[in-house]
């Protein structure tokens, strides 16, 4: 490949993709239009005044969205059962080169960078270890170097980020193999951290596999990926379709099982439509650095509000970025052992999930002023954007029908909507027959494609990895029920988040906590104007009509009882007590492959009752370790770091703040001094109790 | 009194070694025991604790483990940014 990373020096081998692909989207386009068309017929019909006034027709507009919007998914889920019953898509990479021809294919230098930011040290080290033995295994350790990338801020972390890579690098015989950047400034997130290490040691490999901080693959897994890349010089991103594992909440445990029983079906749909044009979600992916280097930095956003700045998520980006260079993004799912975990609580989720908004909404920039952008990569971003405004368009859409059925009960009949255009009266009509068929078809759209699922799972003969057939069913509904109690809370928070993207503002109106548990007082007062909008929804509506109170209800329910279902969904007891009784389970889960049972149980790196800054000071071979690495330019004066350290000592760390520990636990002389006098303190001074607890913990071990 | 403050000095001395990867057997523990012996004879208890910790390196040459690499040698390198977004 040339200097620039040049994709028209590239022979493209990869056929007829781009013909395949043109047919199935104008396929899709004509199914979702045709459905949509029907479906607003049907709205029109349901109408009184069948779309004769503006608040009608915003209705019918509203409705005419959301209806494409779950036709896509609907035609997606059915594509992808068909490739999956017809064996495979035949346009699929798997499907491009045979087992031999793949283990004849020699691999190239290739970096696993993990990039983490304020994450819990052991489970992230735990995956990294995990990846690096499957890796062992495959007998193709010594094509790859780790690089653990870290932009965490307090020193409590990064130390023990420290100390664990130096404990692992020992462990795994990886010296000189395994690798621990810190970030003293987290500039532009974690593409910057990326950015980063591209900038210093990029030009070393010629790939790079993104992890997140709870990512595992598989060392097979990867040495296919590098494979492909090497057959297929044109592809620039090639990315897996992570499975959930590890769940341990009940809430963790239905997302975990619903992404391994519907998710094969909607991936294998997405690849098939999306082809050499795929999307990048940031992690479990490989990248050909080169191109990468040369056509993915991220400019910032020159708008204004949410428009001007960092881009926040950016790897759909990449992938238009890579897209617009003339490389390949592909997905593959048929890559296994590519694994991630759900946040373990709704609140955790939701959590995420007000990043994310903010970050699709950011595209919409990307979307009208990007330039030279394919048409397939502009898609994604309208995916990606949709995903978070249909929530605020199915409010709207709730408003709206609420303020059509109070004025039939309240107002006067209107008998001339439309005054100017007609000289004959319209009388309301009222279908009721035609409501439930537009209802019941809805549910169809939604429904359908996750019973398709089951019906793969069984046509496949894997029923047993789920439980057996009637517990797979039973899961199933359990599944349905939750998510159907789950929508209308989502829909609620993600209108909000996406309100508070557009406007460039924060709406708080409860903490967020990062427990393994949500606690009552915090769900309650997080859910209490869910809860009040929708109990205030439901008493008008049946003040109005019991039907449309009936009507509400699928709504209004789930989020009047938002606190306790926020609550039990986190309880970790009702995960465990679901598996059990067989139910939820996942192939993972029924056979703890290798690659799982490390993360499931990590090993405390840090097994004492100190914290890691503490033992920095104390322990004499991680001070050393602290005190080789440390910057040797200072950003403190060096009376103010005796200062902090003299309170450090008197006192303990928690006297100091953030800033000041940081400067402390970067100084090789500050630590050095700190670690020579907490030895010469009393035992019942501070530092002196530390000691006596540490030498406790290792006389123990 | 001067026997808990001795005792105590022993203890967080064999604390020292085991943390710095010294195994304490019956040797070690002598050794120790004669480093707090001899500082209880040069000074008393004054001061007992910091005459033995300074003289803990001396007495016990403590193992100094190569470090591994935190990072490799630096191959700089540029990431190019489009004119337009």
């Amino acid at each position: 490949m040339n200097e620039a990373g040049d994709a028209d020096s590239v022979p493209d081998l990869t056929g007829r993709w781009k013909a395949v692909a043109v047919v199935r989207r104008t396929v899709l386009t004509l199914l979702v239009v045709g459905q949509t068309l029907a479906g607003v017929y049907g709205m029109l019909s349901v109408l009184p005044y069948h779309g004769g006034d503006l608040l009608e027709q915003s209705i019918v507009l509203l409705f005419a969205l959301l209806f494409a919007w779950i036709s896509v998914g609907f035609w997606t889920a059915m594509l992808g059962f068909y490739m999956r019953r017809r064996g495979g898509d035949p346009q699929s990479l798997a499907r491009r080169h045979d087992a031999a021809t793949l283990a004849a294919t020699p691999l190239a230098r290739t970096a696993l960078v993990l990039p983490i930011y304020n994450e819990p040290v052991d489970r992230t080290l735990a995956g990294l270890r995990a990846t690096v033995e499957s890796l062992r295994a495959s007998g193709q350790l010594d094509h790859f170097d780790f690089y653990i990338l870290s932009d965490s801020r307090d020193a409590d972390v990064w130390l023990a980020e420290r100390a664990g890579w130096y404990a692992l690098c020992r462990e795994l015989g990886l010296e000189g193999r395994l690798f621990y950047r810190h970030r003293p400034v987290n500039l532009n997130f974690k593409s910057g951290n990326v950015a980063d290490f591209l900038r210093r040691w990029g030009a070393d490999y010629r790939y790079m596999v993104v992890l997140d901080a709870d990512s595992v693959m598989g060392g097979d897994t990867l040495v296919r990926m590098v494979r492909h890349m090497e057959l297929a010089p044109r592809i620039g991103i090639l990315q897996s379709s992570p499975s959930l594992i590890n769940a341990q909440s009940a809430f963790a445990r239905f997302q975990q099982f619903a992404n391994r029983i519907y998710g094969p079906l909607f991936s294998t749909g997405l690849a098939a439509l999306q082809l050499g044009e795929a999307a990048y979600w940031g992690h479990n992916a490989i990248i050909r650095t080169e191109p990468f280097m040369a056509h993915c930095g991220l400019r910032r956003l020159s708008g204004f509000g949410l428009f001007k700045g960092s881009i926040m998520s950016h790897d759909f980006v990449e992938a238009a970025y890579m897209g617009r260079a003339g490389y390949q993004v592909w997905m593959e799912p048929e890559l296994h052992e590519s694994y991630e975990e759900s946040p373990p609580t709704l609140v955790d989720e939701l959590t995420r999930d007000r990043r994310w908004a903010k970050g699709n909404m950011q595209h919409i920039w990307l979307l009208f002023f990007g330039r030279r952008i394919r048409f397939a990569h502009r898609m994604a971003f309208i995916n990606g954007i949709l995903s978070y405004l249909a929530s605020p368009v199915w409010f709207v859409f709730l408003v709206l029908t609420s303020i059509e059925a109070t004025r039939l009960t309240l107002w006067p009949i209107d008998y001339f909507p439309d005054p100017q255009n007609s000289m004959f009266p319209v009388w309301p009509e009222w279908h009721p027959h035609w409501a439930v068929a537009m209802i019941l078809s809805t549910f169809f759209l939604l429904f359908f494609p996750k019973f398709l699922a089951v019906a793969d799972v069984l046509l496949s003969g894997g029923r047993r990895r789920f439980g057996g057939f009637w517990k797979l069913l039973l899961s199933v509904c359990l599944e349905l029920f939750v998510s159907m109690l789950l929508a209308p809370i989502r829909m609620l928070a993600h209108s909000r988040y996406v309100l508070e993207a557009l406007f460039n503002v924060s709406l708080h109106w409860g903490g967020q906590n990062r427990t393994d548990e949500t606690g009552w007082g915090q769900a309650v007062i997080s859910q209490a104007p869910g809860t009040l909008l929708a109990g205030g929804w439901a008493a008008l509506a049946l003040w109005l009509d019991p039907m449309f109170f009936y009507w509400s209800l699928p709504v209004a329910l789930p989020l009047v009882l938002a606190a306790p279902t926020s609550v039990l969904l986190s309880r970790v007891a009702i995960g465990q007590w679901l598996r059990e009784r067989g139910l939820l389970m996942t192939p993972e889960e029924q056979r703890l492959i290798p690659l799982v049972r490390t993360v499931a149980e990590p090993a405390a790196l840090n097994p004492t009752p100190l914290s890691a800054f503490e033992v920095a000071v104390i322990d004499p071979r991680l001070n050393r370790l602290h005190r080789t690495q440390a910057r040797h330019r200072r950003t403190v004066e060096p009376d103010t770091l005796r200062q902090w350290a003299q309170r450090c000592l008197e006192q303990g760390p928690g006297v100091l703040n953030r800033f000041q520990l940081n400067a402390l636990a970067r100084d090789a002389d500050s630590l050095a001094w700190l670690h020579r006098q907490a030895w010469l303190s009393a035992p019942e001074d501070y530092w002196g109790r530390r000691i006596g607890q540490l030498g406790a913990t290792v006389r123990g071990a | 009194m001067p026997y808990q403050q001795v005792e105590e000095t022993l203890a967080r001395a064999l604390t020292y070694l085991r943390l710095s990867g010294i195994t304490v057997t019956p040797e070690v523990a002598r050794g120790a025991l004669h480093l707090v012996d001899s500082a209880l004879e040069k000074g008393g208890e004054q001061r007992l604790l910091a005459r033995v910790m300074e003289r803990l390196p001396d007495t016990f040459p403590l193992p100094e483990e190569v470090l591994p690499p935190q990072t490799p040698p630096l191959h700089h390198a540029s990431v190019h940014y489009a004119d337009s977004l």
